[in-house]
């Protein structure tokens, strides 16, 4: 509701160019923002982790360009456990 | 002895990200876990994660019942998610991802007129043949049975029961598999 009169007083044709700006700035100096700006921090906070960019080394045994990666040995129990909670 | 070097078709890697897959294709996770204990060394292209991304996506469209529906419908929390799924494969011990030389689009064509194969098997098989100049005794591991007999031709190719001494007992599709030992 507040979105909808907001739209529609900016779009007011009486309403000049400053004064339409100063509503906008107006709008975010309120809760509104600072919902969506803690939203914002929410998603982040529950998100995962950047994927890792793909960057070739050379193996020194084959000489083969290969996809640099960190060995670990959980990750396949990693894989499991990510992809179950993807499907369940 | 050197450890055996094989090759991971796109199938055997979505087998083990895609927990319906798993279950019903235990064999290849089986290896994969061999692979992991460094029975094996396993190699793959970034073009077969590609692949088990785009598996992946389809899964969970069809999961979430939009797979018919031709707009964007996952969001990017779960395409976040599926890409870390990829990430965390590609840190199994004892696997690889190489980069093959460029192949040109015609050889692609010709492989596919010669053996008849899908053009993306015939991309995997292209890659395969890359690897072989490194490592001659490479194996192509896929349960696709048209690529195990015509990929024959130009490489070495196994079904993942072949390196197992059994079928995993709780593998879904023990009773109808043909594979099944």
């Amino acid at each position: 509701m507040f979105a909808f009169e907001m739209f529609q007083s900016i779009n007011n044709a009486s309403v000049d160019a400053p004064q339409k700006l100063r509503m906008i700035t107006r709008v975010f100096g309120t809760p509104y923002s600072e919902l969506a700006s803690l939203a914002k921090e929410i998603m982040k906070a529950i998100s995962y982790p950047q994927p890792i960019k793909w960057e070739y080394v050379t193996d020194s045994t084959t000489g083969l360009r290969v996809l640099k990666s960190e060995k670990s040995p959980d990750a396949l129990d990693n894989v499991c456990q990510m992809s179950n909670e993807l499907f369940k | 002895m050197p450890i055996p070097n094989i090759f991971l078709d796109t199938n055997i890697i979505a087998d083990c990200v895609v927990p319906l897959r798993r279950a019903k294709y235990a064999c290849s996770y089986e290896l994969v876990q061999k692979v992991e204990k460094g029975q094996f060394k396993a190699w793959s292209v970034d073009y077969a994660l590609s692949e088990t991304l785009g598996i992946l996506k389809g899964e969970k469209e069809e999961r979430i019942g939009t797979k018919d529906i031709s707009r964007e419908t996952l969001s990017a929390y779960d395409v976040t998610q599926m890409v870390s799924v990829i990430d965390e494969f590609r840190k199994t011990n004892n696997f690889e991802v190489f980069a093959p030389e460029h192949i040109p689009q015609a050889e692609i064509f010709d492989k596919v007129k010669s053996i008849c194969v899908q053009a993306t098997d015939a991309l995997v098989l292209l890659s395969v043949l890359h690897l072989k100049k490194k490592l001659p005794n490479i194996v192509l591991v896929t349960r696709d049975d048209k690529l195990l007999v015509r990929g024959k031709k130009l490489v070495s190719t196994a079904h993942p029961i072949d390196f197992l001494p059994s079928c995993p007992t709780k593998c879904d599709s023990k009773s109808i598999c043909r594979h099944r030992k």
